[in-house]
């Protein structure tokens, strides 16, 4: 008692923490029927040191919740509960993953304590543990005490809940054999074809998933079943269907999303339906195709395109390049179909980069010296189908650096580097992503980084066609989306026709920018400084003052300096102090100096 | 039982499972945390009592959670940690319905910070919008 006295005080009042030895104990009338916890001290008595936090957050006492520790409706619902200690010891185990130890405290609070607030809880936290210990006797255990609860406590709150958890138990029952559990499983499935209320729904939706898992040849007609519902109230409980379908990936799951995907009248069942489609070959092009030109939906449009750039047939390939090329097609659908070409973007992220403090030290102003793409081998650049207008100044190619003793470190570097160049398209996504940068460094990361990131960039074959239709795009926005898809490109040509397309003064500066971003950090200084003095365009000198405050060279610094005492445009200058800022280099500390005295 | 380093867990979404359930795996796990971070948010907000939509929400991320359990995005072993974790999490979120008491969110509180729930989805959910979800 005393426990829960200090705790409700520290919870409510930090300060009074030294004084709460002092707290006066409220009467303790403890229910007849209800005999007082017999645990070892050990187990009820002391708070665990993972209790510790508990007192920590007293700020969450404030939650606005019915009852507090200490007021009178906590003390009239639960007054002086002789389980407090042994219901709490149970839930902080519970939350460290002590799963026997903690069925065994919940089971004590639910036998010896029957009128405790806390029984009901205990009976079905007692099941989850089990649960999660997951043998056949723990099971049959968890499926008791649910049984229990029900029967002794039919008007207890969360029965949906507790009805789910059983579905559970009883699926991972069936898994193992149990014939009983799986008709239970097997009837409950079967009301998600019928039913319209959602507490219900929610039930039967988990019963099909389990059903789905332990006996696929069961499940399949229930979830076919489910997917022909076309009521309002089952959109959530069909869109979980054809996930389950989806997921089977067998012929006849296929034709039954294929007529989800057409008929359906919610649009985010048939979106979801298309997505499982996207893998089926040459026979879905032409229902993707019609998807796109007429659902009135533009999310299943958009799904229809996505759908169908992730399909590697001929025929995909080139639907989505006769969208890319529409002119009478909606933007949003050409820029999507425009960015299937390209997988890569993040991806580096998401298979060999790990957030965490061994990544702190990389971030959006990391120095990006290293290319992107000097782990490849360099490929045959194909001929560009349409040739630019060939450069002002002459290209200086990029030399590859490879040194095979640093692999890791450069990959880092690559990486940070992409983390750079996607700030340029969606900073949103850049600040999440370099937060999370850094490299698994083995030589297995590395050789799946190279496999995965070339298999996900645009081939040479498409580059070449995207170069050859980039004159006939009719916005900036589509120029900028082909033009950073071939950015991403691992192929010479498309390096040097990008290269040139910068330094025509008739592109739209955007484009030239958006290429920037991507390209910049491959050009030698003095390319960089050629362009930037030949840009009449203030976007494009911008990205370039930012290219180059990522460079390390000092001669990247030399520019900016110049910029700032030098220049013109006073926006500029500002934007090459704020670049300048970040290299911490000593002469700019002098250069700043320089111009509060001027 | 050691908790799980946010820092070294990498959890990809890119592997054999496919697209479409990839991204009905970001999506649940960014509703996942912006559930997660409103709650100690609420406690100096509006009453838990008044909030039936964010119990609400809480058990149909539970739901959601056990479909994935059921599903290949389970098949990975750190997901599937991360699912359960979530699952205990969101079980006691949601059973926050009827006659929340104080020490509720602390246990809640307690199981997030056992499991470095929060830090972990941040990680998964990062990568998977770098990924282009």
């Amino acid at each position: 008692m005393i426990d829960r006295l200090l705790l409700a005080a520290l919870i409510l009042l930090p300060s009074a923490a030294t004084g709460a030895q002092q707290a006066p104990a409220a009467p303790s009338p403890v229910p007849a029927q209800a005999p007082r916890a017999t645990a070892a001290p050990s187990q009820v008595s002391k708070p665990t040191p993972a209790s510790t936090p508990m007192i920590a957050r007293a700020p969450l006492a404030g939650f606005g919740l019915l009852s507090e520790p200490g007021s009178p409706e906590w003390a009239a619902r639960y007054p002086q509960d002789p389980a407090d200690s042994t219901y709490r010891e149970a839930r902080s185990l519970l939350n460290r993953g002590e799963w026997r130890r903690a069925s065994v405290l919940f089971g004590q609070v639910a036998q010896r304590q029957p009128a405790s607030a806390y029984a009901a809880d205990a009976l079905y936290w007692q099941a989850f543990a089990l649960y999660r210990i997951g043998g056949v006797t723990e099971l049959r255990e968890a499926l008791a005490a649910l049984d229990a609860r029900k029967s002794r406590f039919p008007h207890a709150g969360n029965a949906e809940e507790a009805e789910t958890l059983t579905t559970r138990v009883s699926g991972a029952l069936a898994a193992r054999g149990d014939a009983s559990a799986q008709s239970r499983v097997r009837a409950s499935a079967s009301g998600a074809a019928t039913s319209c209320d959602t507490e219900e729904l929610s039930v039967r939706a988990s019963a099909l998933s389990v059903l789905m898992r332990s006996n696929p040849d069961a499940a399949m007609p229930i979830a076919i079943k489910v997917l022909e519902r076309r009521d309002e109230c089952s959109v959530s409980l069909r869109r979980n269907a054809v996930m389950m379908v989806g997921n089977t990936g067998d012929a006849a799951a296929r034709a039954k999303l294929f007529d989800v995907a057409k008929s359906d009248p919610s649009p985010s069942v048939r979106s979801e339906a298309i997505g499982y489609l996207a893998k089926s070959g040459d026979e879905v092009v032409p229902a993707l195709e019609t998807v796109i030109r007429s659902d009135e939906s533009e999310s299943v449009q958009r799904s229809a395109v996505r759908a169908l750039g992730a399909n590697d047939s001929p025929k995909a390939r080139a639907a989505i390049r006769a969208l890319v090329e529409r002119s009478s097609a909606p933007e949003r659908l050409r820029l999507e179909a425009l960015s299937t070409f390209d997988r890569s973007a993040g991806f580096l992220y998401s298979n060999y980069c790990i957030p965490g403090e061994a990544c702190a030290g990389l971030s959006m102003t990391a120095p990006v010296a290293v290319s992107g793409k000097l782990m490849w081998p360099t490929p045959v650049p194909p001929v560009p189908a349409v040739a630019p207008v060939a450069p002002v100044t002459p290209v200086t190619p990029v030399a590859p650096r490879s040194t095979a003793s640093t692999q890791a470190r450069e990959v880092e570097r690559a990486v940070a580097a992409e983390a750079r160049a996607m700030a340029a398209e969606d900073r949103a996504i850049a600040r999440s992503s370099a937060r999370a940068v850094t490299v698994d460094g083995s030589e297995f990361a590395l050789s799946r980084w190279r496999d995965d990131v070339a298999d996900r960039r645009i081939s040479a074959e498409d580059a070449a066609w995207l170069r050859g239709v980039y004159p006939r795009l009719e916005s900036t926005r589509l120029k900028s989306r082909a033009a950073l898809v071939l950015a991403r490109a691992d192929d010479e040509a498309s390096s040097t026709w990008l290269l040139a397309l910068v330094q025509r003064e008739d592109e739209p500066a955007d484009v030239r920018a958006a290429i920037l971003s991507r390209l910049g950090r491959e050009l030698p200084i003095v390319q960089l400084n050629r362009l930037y003095d030949s840009a009449s365009s203030r976007t494009v000198r911008q990205q370039i003052v930012q290219v180059l405050g990522d460079r390390p060279e000092p001669e990247a610094t030399d520019k900016l300096i110049e910029i700032v005492r030098s220049g013109t445009d006073p926006q500029l200058r500002r934007a090459a102090i704020s670049a300048l800022n970040g290299k911490k280099d000593p002469r700019t500390t002098q250069l700043l100096l320089e111009l509060i005295d001027r | 039982m050691t908790p799980p380093s946010p820092g070294t867990v990498p959890v990809s979404p890119a592997s054999d499972v496919a697209e479409p359930l990839q991204r009905a795996t970001y999506e649940y796990l960014a509703r996942a945390v912006a559930l997660l971070d409103s709650l100690p948010r609420s406690a100096q907000g509006a009453p838990l009592r008044s909030d039936a939509r964010f119990v609400a929400d809480a058990s149909q991320l539970l739901g959601t959670t056990r479909l994935l359990l059921d599903s290949p995005a389970a098949s990975d072993p750190r997901m599937r940690d991360l699912l359960e974790d979530l699952e205990l999490v969101l079980a006691q979120v949601s059973r926050l319905r009827t006659a929340p008491r104080a020490d509720e969110l602390t246990f809640i509180a307690e199981a997030m910070d056992e499991r470095a729930v929060v830090p972990r989805l941040r990680t998964v959910t990062a990568s998977y919008t770098a990924s282009g979800y």
